[in-house]
């Protein structure tokens, strides 16, 4: 009776561990299509969104690769799911969004909101944090047809491209992590990475642009390269990056070897005061010029040039971000963390608040290596 | 009425006729003729049973030899026994005056039991039995044919001995005493088998293994009544405490410097004549990780090399079972590149992914077993053969998927690295890839709890089978090997009383050689 007593129990127990497991979802992996990239255009209609998935062609392993290695798949709706499920209909494999690399927003729908857009992506399981959000300056349907040389899966290749600029600083790059938490802070503005597409020897190429600015769930401008590089020092840290220099009597690019940024805030009688430390350690890359300069005189000059320069691509992107009244620094939110009470009686009015703020940069340069000589062909010896 | 008498007298006649000769009717006697004629009607005639009856003494007094011809030394026989019976001028001497004064022979027992003389023939021993005499001379004759000594083909080593046990009985002992000098080793000496009266040894060091382990393992091997023992798996089968375990709860190995390493621990060997597998007990579940070498390799790399065994089981036991649990339910783990030429190779492919990953296991399962025990000619032909068929046919017929065949591949070869557990790798192999096919990585970590469970309720003689894991002590021998000169004492749990292994607790001081090396 005991045996057998023990033997339903184990049963029992081998049935509860098993039946609510689940993990029932099994799907063979060739019934699958793995999406690598979504793009989300604006609708014919208003508020319907075109929805469109690159799927990785998948060939048998020795049959030849194919000359179009992704597959577009498009549907309309209302939300994201409901065009999503469309695909589905319309496709014989399931839509495996796990491996999604990026989601492009085309400018147009950015300008119209993306908060609605990325709610399904945030909230449905098979969906990534670490998915990168990029908005196009064309419909992002043109940028996903376009096939690539080197990584012919565009979303792929888009994905290595913001990986890569992610190297030089955190800021060149938005996932949907940083995204998410840039919308829920109110005060502060999200900066986005923008493509664009380019011909080059007769062939269409993806360029990465600039940078879309996006207040409340709204694109509302764009950053230049240069803004969005001072947008990247003022907001630190920078890994690696070039600045191109120019003082008198010659011009240099150096490299940006390592850089922070510190911000302090202070409520200064009627407008916020920011200030803005920079330390930054650079070295030379290319020297042009300098003829009958010592490497002295060549090193003070290029320090004092790439302070200057610095200082100047951080006020400019200020002064472009007091336009947009978008607050990409994070002003808000510093102020915030160190005033928190004094934050809440501003925090209402911080939109007519943030274009008046009064921004002090302060930069200290390190030029601390000359790569592998120390004089240009034009310079003057030591003596 | 006569039917009841009819029977109750055949029945009565039977066992008369079945009746077993009492003790006294199995003496010998004092005519040699009468004793020769029970030896003839117990042994038949066998054609290799020899017995040579002659004259000797001055007296021409009556004797007989009784031996198995092809079990004694021939030569032997003749210098040691007949030469000097011959050449004695003794005018009738008795049993006890051939014993002390006339053989050459260094072991000569005096039996009076027709039993004992017989059973002594039958091992090789040569009976000397003289007219007139109760008692008769077994001569210690041992020399038939034997394997010489050579290295083992199951555990093959870089660094150690290449001597490994032999069918020989004797052989083998000799091996465990040369290795293990101390007076303390002790050989507790039983026959089992009825009919094959096979030699059994039952080797420890007195004071070092437990006495209960001990007089467990004599009470389980004495407590057998079988009719044969043709090896020491035989042994293994009717003492082991688990049988329906898939987990071993008894070691064995080929080697002298393995099973006197493990004697020393405060194990039990167990000798069998016949069979070059020695056993030994109480088995630990890391026993099966650790190898001689680990000891007479210097310690980092002995250490990686355990951990490296664990990790090659792992493989063994679940890699298929993960490539299942991975392609059919968790796809979201695979980096998308590997995704992508994993989807590329199971592409056209008409079967699941454990369907697949089942053929392909009992495949291998099968041609390894085929080349195990064909010819090693043909074993050659059956390897290019699985090649081709499993490495190359199959996923150019799109049967298969490339990565499947490579899992698989990594899977066999990964199984031979822990030799001992090969055959619980494999059982583990089936059911973790069931446990996969139906609940993914949930059923996998199912079933490798399971097994955990399993392990550390199973005992060997007593002992726990996850011993060195629950024992500080031991964990110096668990996933890495310790210095020697760290390790002090003898494994917790095995050995009992003189458990100090080493003294020396720091690696021997160099002492002051900079005068010398002046």
């Amino acid at each position: 009776m005991n045996k057998w007593r023990t033997g339903l129990l184990c049963l029992l127990i081998l049935l509860v561990a098993v039946i609510p497991g689940g993990c029932w979802d099994e799907h063979e992996i060739n019934t699958l299509s793995i999406v690598s990239g979504v793009g989300i255009d604006p609708g014919e209609s208003p508020g319907e969104f075109d929805v469109i998935v690159q799927i990785h062609k998948v060939t048998k392993a020795n049959e030849a690769e194919p000359e179009q290695p992704f597959l577009l798949l498009d549907a309309t709706g209302k939300n994201v799911l409901e065009a999503l499920n469309e695909i589905n209909l319309r496709n014989n494999r399931n839509l495996f969004l796990h491996e999604n690399q990026v989601i492009i927003i085309s400018q147009d729908q950015a300008a119209l909101g993306i908060r609605s857009l990325l709610d399904m992506f945030l909230r449905y399981h098979e969906t990534r944090l670490e998915v990168w959000v990029i908005i196009s300056e064309c419909p992002a349907k043109d940028i996903l047809q376009i096939k690539l040389v080197q990584e012919p899966v565009t979303a792929s290749a888009l994905a290595l491209m913001i990986q890569d600029q992610t190297k030089i600083s955190p800021q060149m790059g938005a996932n949907m992590l940083r995204v998410t938490s840039a919308l829920l802070d109110a005060s502060k503005a999200l900066v986005v990475p923008m493509i664009g597409i380019t011909d080059e020897f007769g062939s269409s190429k993806i360029i990465i642009d600039g940078s879309a600015v996006i207040v409340s769930d709204k694109m509302v401008g764009r950053l230049t390269r240069d803004e969005t590089l001072g947008f990247a020092i003022g907001s630190g840290p920078i890994k690696s990056g070039v600045l191109e220099v120019t003082a008198e009597n010659g011009s240099a690019v150096l490299y940006i070897s390592d850089s922070s940024a510190s911000m302090k805030t202070s409520w200064a009688d009627d407008h916020m005061q920011a200030d803005i430390s920079v330390d930054a350690t650079l070295s030379v890359a290319e020297i042009t010029g300098f003829e009958g300069d010592s490497l002295n005189d060549v090193f003070n000059k290029l320090e004092s040039g790439a302070v200057n320069h610095m200082v100047e691509l951080i006020s400019n992107t200020f002064e472009k971000s007091c336009a947009f009244n978008a607050d990409i620094f994070g002003i808000g939110s510093s102020y915030n963390r160190t005033h928190p009470k004094s934050w809440n009686a501003i925090k209402a009015d911080w939109r007519s608040i943030y274009p008046k703020t009064v921004l002090n940069v302060s930069v200290r340069g390190r030029l601390v290596e000359s790569g592998k000589i120390s004089d240009a062909l034009t310079m003057k010896g030591e003596e | 009425m006569f039917r009841l008498l009819y029977r109750k007298l055949h029945v009565a006649c039977a066992k008369q006729q079945n009746k077993e000769p009492s003790p006294e009717e199995r003496r010998l006697k004092k005519d040699l003729d009468k004793n020769i004629d029970a030896i003839k009607q117990t042994l038949g005639d066998s054609a290799d049973i020899k017995l040579h009856d002659f004259c000797f003494g001055t007296d021409n007094k009556l004797g007989a030899l009784l031996y198995v011809d092809g079990l004694v030394d021939s030569e032997y026989l003749t210098n040691a026994i007949m030469r000097p019976l011959m050449e004695t001028c003794a005018k009738t001497p008795t049993a006890c005056e051939v014993r002390s004064a006339i053989l050459c022979a260094g072991d000569v027992t005096e039996t009076s039991s027709l039993d004992a003389l017989i059973e002594g023939c039958l091992s090789g021993d040569t009976a000397l039995m003289l007219d007139g005499e109760p008692h008769a001379l077994i001569i210690s004759t041992k020399g038939w044919e034997k394997r010489s000594v050579t290295e083992p083909q199951s555990e093959a080593v870089v660094r150690g001995s290449r001597e490994g046990f032999t069918e020989n009985f004797r052989t083998n002992t000799s091996m465990l005493r040369r290795r293990v000098k101390s007076p303390q080793l002790r050989m507790d000496h039983m026959i089992i088998g009825r009919k094959t009266l096979t030699n059994v040894c039952v080797a420890y060091i007195n004071g070092v293994a437990p006495s209960d382990v001990i007089n467990e393992v004599k009470r389980r091997l004495e407590a057998l009544d079988i009719d044969s023992v043709l090896d020491t798996g035989y042994l293994e089968q009717y003492i082991e405490d688990a049988p329906w375990s898939i987990f071993p709860t008894v070691a064995y190995t080929e080697k002298p410097d393995v099973a006197a390493g493990r004697i020393l621990e405060g194990r039990i060997a167990i000798i069998a004549d016949g069979t070059p597998f020695v056993l030994t007990v109480p088995k630990l579940f890391i026993e099966s990780f650790q190898t001689s070498e680990d000891y007479y390799m210097r310690t980092l790399q002995a250490s990686a090399t355990r951990l490296l065994r664990f990790i090659a089981y792992a493989i063994a036991a679940f890699a298929p079972a993960l490539y299942i649990a991975l392609t059919t339910f968790h796809q979201e783990l695979i980096p998308t590149t590997l995704l992508i030429t994993i989807a590329a190779s199971r592409e056209g492919t008409p079967f699941p992914a454990f369907i697949e990953a089942l053929i392909m296991v009992l495949a291998y399962e099968i041609l390894r077993e085929a080349g195990v025990r064909l010819p090693r000619p043909v074993g050659s032909a059956i390897s290019i053969v699985g090649a081709l068929i499993m490495g190359d046919a199959a996923v150019s017929a799109g049967i298969v998927g490339a990565p499947m065949v490579i899992t698989i591949a990594i899977t066999a070869v990964a199984g031979f690295v822990v030799p001992d557990q090969t055959e619980s790798a494999a059982f583990m192999r089936l059911i973790s890839m069931l446990a996969a096919a139906l609940l993914g990585g949930y059923g996998i970590a199912f079933v490798f709890l399971g097994m955990l469970i399993h392990l550390a309720s199973l005992k060997s003689f007593g002992v726990p089978y996850f011993t060195a894991v629950t024992y500080s002590r031991d964990q110096q021998d668990t996933f890495v090997r310790m210095p020697l000169w760290m390790m002090h004492e003898r494994p917790g749990d095995i050995a009992e009383g003189d458990i100090t292994r080493r003294r020396t607790g720091m690696p021997p001081p160099t002492g002051d050689m900079g005068g010398q090396s002046k």
